[in-house]
């Protein structure tokens, strides 16, 4: 039995801090204050332009939901791969999954025969070939290394996340280098690219009915993965949030709002929910999609700046995530879109008493996100899109180059792992206990001197005559705290470790090593 | 095995994702190991969802709590042998 009661006297300097919370206090009102902000946008659009009311809704719909849910492509992407989560890509699935099939609505009423070779102009299918291929791989090298991608960053700018807008300048430098050679992608690549829409071949009905099948897959693929490393006993999660403790009575919300607006959302919740934007936008203009105005901003502003791109060939015929300019405007439709996912997330944080100003660490951090963000600003431009564009709205859009960008994204993201050491060694450690340390180790995680200052304990290590290698410490094999204490939390012996017949890998003799 | 008085605690305020998470996990599996209790201070909401899982697969359960706005405090703690778990 895990211990599911709040530890009163741990917390009683917590509430001590909190009890003197009033009623309506700055968060509220500034939550409150903000709240009339997007409506007196919300009217001023109204006047300028039918579209405009309708991005500013769905854009703070989607910074609103992406807070409230933590919704984060990259953590579906990457918890899969280093710590083998995989709530969120379940909760990115669902999303992928009701959007297609409302997409799917919206597109049989646009075009009632794809078969005929029509095919939805607003639509994101998009040409499909290396520079899907290689704008997906940049992009989830680069959206894990900036720890968050485009729409991400863009809703974690509201949240007061610095890093996020260090992110997003990185994007629009790298959208400016990819705007500078957009010109030789065009003639070279992309202008010969075809475009692979499902349903032509498939009709609506076996298109949805593949595509169903492929997310039920995934579904299942996901949770099965996320399982078989796992060798541990499976248990609810004890997490208590001081809820009722450190509420002072005043501030405690009503059941329904508190679900709303200060527990967290799940990602399943989160994903349904955006999709429910994305279909909405659809329906009334075209699929959710970030880059495409960001690119905008960086040519106009380098067109400003005297350091122009010149004039972009061919994107007047691809739909997606391509600037849109517009004539002696600086706003525009996504221009709402964009600023509203700032607005919506940061009001969210504010009624969730969520935001504060978060500097990063150090300069590493900073330089992380900078690059990150420029490799990923030139990927959404090749690939025409970022996780939004040309994966969250490409899928539903059933178009096979949703698909293929999600691969190249997935591979990207995994070859971060390669990139960053310490990711490395995360891989090398789910590595040696799916082989359950019977075998070497990989070659990356030979013994190495670590800058860290961390000290490198590893007492008992001479004393296990069968783990003679000297890994480094981010290297060394996971630790079973409960070997000895509680049986609850046994393992239960999953995957191929259950089949060693003493159950005792020689970690397990370190470990009682240490105990003595 | 003595459990120290002071409750060892570890400040990933500032950090985003995946950090707070790899760092308590190497906390937990290098610098400290065996460690029975460790106090995470964390201003990623997301790392909310994270760090609990990680550290549950290590055997040890977790109890948040909200320390001022935007702010959090992630108690780690293992089975205590003493049956109060």
């Amino acid at each position: 039995m895990l211990r599911k009661l709040v530890d009163y006297a741990n917390i009683s300097r917590v509430s001590a801090i909190l009890t003197h919370r009033p009623a309506l206090d700055r968060f509220t009102v500034t939550g409150l204050l903000a709240i009339a902000g997007l409506a007196a946008v919300y009217l001023l659009a109204l006047r300028v332009d039918a579209a405009w009311p309708v991005f500013w809704v769905a854009g703070v719909a989607f910074g609103a939901i992406s807070q409230r849910s933590r919704f984060c492509f990259v953590a579906g992407f990457r918890d899969l791969f280093l710590m083998r989560q995989g709530r969120m890509m379940r909760g990115i699935i669902a999303g992928l999954a009701v959007g297609s099939i409302g997409f799917a609505m919206i597109m049989a009423t646009v075009v009632p025969n794809p078969g005929s070779g029509v095919i939805p102009a607003d639509a994101h299918i998009l040409p499909l070939g290396i520079a899907t291929v290689l704008g997906g791989l940049l992009f989830g090298f680069g959206m894990v290394l900036s720890g968050g991608c485009v729409s991400g960053s863009l809703y974690r700018m509201g949240e007061g996340y610095l890093g996020s807008w260090v992110a997003i300048g990185g994007v629009l430098l790298g959208l400016y280098a990819l705007n500078r050679t957009w010109n030789w992608w065009w003639d070279n690549q992309i202008s010969t690219d075809r475009i692979s829409w499902l349903p032509t071949d498939l009709t609506y009905t076996g298109t949805i009915l593949v595509t169903l099948a492929l997310f039920g897959l995934a579904f299942y693929a996901v949770s099965w993965w996320e399982r078989r490393g796992f060798r541990g006993t499976v248990v609810t999660i004890p997490v208590v949030s001081a809820a009722p403790a450190a509420q002072p009575p005043g501030t405690t919300l009503s059941g329904l709002a508190r679900r709303v607006f200060r527990d967290e959302w799940t990602p399943l919740v989160g994903g349904i929910a955006l999709a429910a934007v994305n279909i909405v936008l659809f329906i009334r203009y075209r699929p959710l999609g970030v880059v495409g105005e960001l690119s905008r901003w960086t040519s106009d502003l380098s067109a400003t700046l005297g350091a122009g791109v010149g004039e972009l060939q061919g994107i007047s015929d691809i739909p997606g995530c391509v600037p849109r300019f517009v004539e002696g405007s600086w706003f525009s439709d996504a221009f709402m879109l964009n600023v509203g996912i700032v607005a919506g997330a940061f009001t969210a944080a504010l009624l969730a008493r969520e935001f504060r100003p978060r500097v990063p660490r150090g300069p590493r951090r900073y330089v992380q996100s900078l690059a990150g963000g420029l490799v990923m600003g030139y990927g959404a431009g090749l690939g025409l899109g970022c996780t939004l564009g040309a994966f969250f709205s490409a899928i539903p859009s059933l178009a096979l180059n949703g698909w293929i960008y999600a691969a190249a994204l997935a591979v990207g993201a995994a070859a971060v792992t390669a990139f960053n050491r310490r990711f490395a060694c995360a891989v090398a450690r789910r590595w040696r206990s799916w082989t359950c340390g019977a075998g070497r180790p990989p070659s990356r995680c030979t013994p190495r001197t670590r800058r860290s200052s961390a000290p490198r304990v590893a007492p008992g290590r001479a004393s296990s005559p069968t783990w003679t290698w000297s890994p480094p410490t981010c290297c060394r094999r996971r630790r079973s705290a409960g070997s000895g204490a509680a049986s609850s939390r046994r393992r239960t012996g999953r995957g191929r470790c259950a089949s060693r017949p003493q159950g005792r890998s020689p970690m397990r003799g370190r470990e009682a090593d240490d105990r003595e | 095995m003595t459990a120290s008085s002071e409750v060892p605690v570890l400040d990933v305020r500032g950090e985003i994702c995946p950090y707070p998470m790899l760092r308590t996990n190497r906390e937990l599996d290098d610098v400290r190991p065996g460690v029975p209790e460790l106090t995470v201070l964390t201003d990623h909401p997301p790392a909310l969802s994270t760090i609990p899982p990680e550290a549950m697969k290590r055997g040890y359960g977790c109890e948040i709590s909200e320390r001022r706005p935007g702010e959090w405090e992630i108690r780690i703690f293992s089975a205590a042998p003493d049956g109060s778990g």
